[in-house]
């Protein structure tokens, strides 16, 4: 993706293209419309594919509590790439069962104000969570129910909290993350080291912190340069986090941070990336 | 067990749930304590004519206040160094340091020199006093309970509203008795709403919107028949779009 694509993902006309086409690869089910924070009119999608009796099942939602581009953007770019009919995605969707939700907005995209200033890895993690909207909400959560993941991932935009691009992979449902670093054979921690290895291999720098921006946060550090909430007294705040409690799957929220909006929605492009080619290989595994 | 309060402040067709501005107060007054000590008590205060739960608006209110509570708008915190230490602590090392010159070989302002060079740090660091962990520790919540209690100011702006329903003055008298009654957040978010009417559309730094009972249920029905009868299908079998796209722009 470069700064010509990322302009012409925003565009309205651009993404009618593409939503034309949708119905080929995707079951396209609307979950909400109305209004949503800084959006008089949007409408949140629930586009499933692959083979729904797969054992491994992935979700991506890009549903924010406060919409930007580069979350718009990442949304809209994962749902066109598994449109292509390259035998390598054809082939991934052979192997996993796919959902992912995306919000489509009533205006041209670029329209859409930009975040607020943040700094650092707390102010980022105040758009880490779901949408607020309560119908919203109920339509995500019966979308996580019916769905039944096994991984989850949300997309956030961070803001430009550091001024390079990186990307925080925050893992969900730990529940004793103080003893993550003694063993690592919590659910997840494995898998989420591996998707971290695998952003990094890609070119997208983990953010970590420091030490003190972490204990702020209300995170610790996990092998590989994956995080981890130290605690979660409360779930339901974002689409990854509910997967993690009541489908018992691996969730984690892609946060992606950095001043060039450009940059942020690379990261979770990339992110989504890692994660997919960690689910397939935990298929082959199952396989094996 | 921090206390904090969230508002629900009454706007038409439900309300609006804004975290108390002493939430990041209380969090700063937690410094040092040890962060398993810290739960949350979020007490959503409304209108006593109001039909709101703590069930209701449970996810909203943790919504608000962890909003209110990540840090925006101002630098990350420092990171801890050496560097950093001295220049927190200068003045105690070099009183310190002039007690133990000047000391000669009287033991009582040397030894409140030593203190000052070391003893008091290392001794605060023993007790737990100076935590290396940033106050806003507090965050790391490990259980957080709700619950809703009436307020009567908010209760007279309710009534301001109702006896205004058709909103022909905006939120003009209900600005206004806020202001009169010193509820500073809600009068903030009528000032908002003065410029943009819908609340629904607030960005979550101004409030997260909670309709009221009878609009959740008609817009849970409506987004039910949106799901189950999506325009020029059959309904769940089609595999095809089922969504009819938005007018053009």
């Amino acid at each position: 993706m470069d700064s010509d694509r990322f302009s012409d993902s925003l565009r309205a006309s651009r993404w009618r293209d593409v939503r034309q086409a949708l119905g080929d690869t995707y079951e396209v089910r609307p979950l909400y419309e109305g209004p949503l924070p800084g959006l008089p009119k949007a409408r949140i999608i629930r586009l499933s594919s692959g083979d729904p009796d797969s054992p491994v099942r992935a979700l991506i939602d890009a549903v924010p509590v406060t919409l930007s581009r580069p979350v718009l953007v990442a949304g809209r770019a994962v749902t066109r790439v598994f449109t292509s009919q390259a035998q390598e995605r054809i082939a991934v969707l052979d192997h996993i069962a796919l959902r992912i939700h995306v919000v489509e907005v009533d205006a041209e995209a670029a329209e859409i104000p930009p975040l607020p200033l943040a700094y650092g890895l707390d102010g980022g993690l105040q758009l880490a969570h779901s949408v607020a909207s309560q119908e919203a909400w109920t339509a995500l959560q019966e979308s996580v129910n019916s769905f039944r993941p096994t991984f989850a991932m949300d997309l956030r935009d961070g803001g430009a909290a550091v001024p390079n691009a990186h990307l925080a992979l925050i893992l969900h449902g730990l529940t004793h993350a103080a003893d993550v670093g003694v063993s690592a054979t919590h659910t997840g921690a494995t898998e989420g080291g591996a998707v971290a290895r695998e952003t990094r291999r890609r070119g997208v720098r983990p953010y970590v912190g420091t030490s003190q921006e972490r204990a702020t946060a209300g995170l610790r550090l996990l092998p590989d340069g994956a995080l981890t909430r130290t605690t979660s007294p409360y779930p339901s705040l974002s689409t990854a986090s509910l997967a993690s409690s009541s489908a018992a799957a691996i969730g984690m929220t892609a946060l992606a941070l950095g001043l060039h909006e450009l940059d942020r929605a690379i990261a979770l492009v990339e992110a989504v990336a890692a994660g997919i080619d960690q689910s397939i290989r935990e298929f082959r595994q199952a396989a094996a | 067990m921090i206390q904090l309060a969230c508002w629900a402040v009454p706007v038409r067709g439900g309300y609006v749930l804004r975290a108390d501005q002493s939430a990041c107060t209380a969090v700063q007054a937690a410094h040092g304590r040890s962060p398993h000590l810290v739960n949350w008590a979020v007490t959503i205060v409304h209108p006593e004519s109001a039909v709101l739960s703590a069930d209701r608006g449970r996810r909203e209110a943790v919504l608000a206040v962890e909003w209110s509570m990540r840090r925006r708008g101002t630098p990350a915190p420092e990171a801890r160094t050496h560097l950093g230490w001295v220049r927190r602590s200068w003045r105690s090392l070099a009183l310190g340091t002039a007690l133990v010159v000047i000391s000669g070989a009287h033991w009582v302002p040397a030894l409140a020199g030593t203190w000052l060079l070391a003893g008091r740090s290392w001794i605060s660091a023993l007790l737990g006093l100076s935590s290396s962990c940033p106050p806003t520790i507090a965050r790391t919540a490990v259980s957080v309970e709700v619950s809703a209690a009436a307020h009567a100011g908010l209760s007279q702006i309710a009534s301001v509203l109702d006896s205004n329903a058709d909103g022909e003055a905006g939120y003009g008298p209900a600005l206004a008795l806020a202001r009169m009654l010193g509820l500073s957040d809600a009068a903030a978010l009528y000032e908002t709403l003065a410029a943009q009417r819908d609340p629904a559309t607030l960005l979550p730094e101004i409030g997260v919107w909670l309709p009221d009972t009878r609009a959740h249920e008609s817009a849970l029905v409506a987004n039910a028949m949106i799901r189950e009868k999506p325009a020029g299908t059959t309904g769940d079998e089609s595999p095809n779009d089922t969504m009819d796209e938005f007018p053009s722009t």
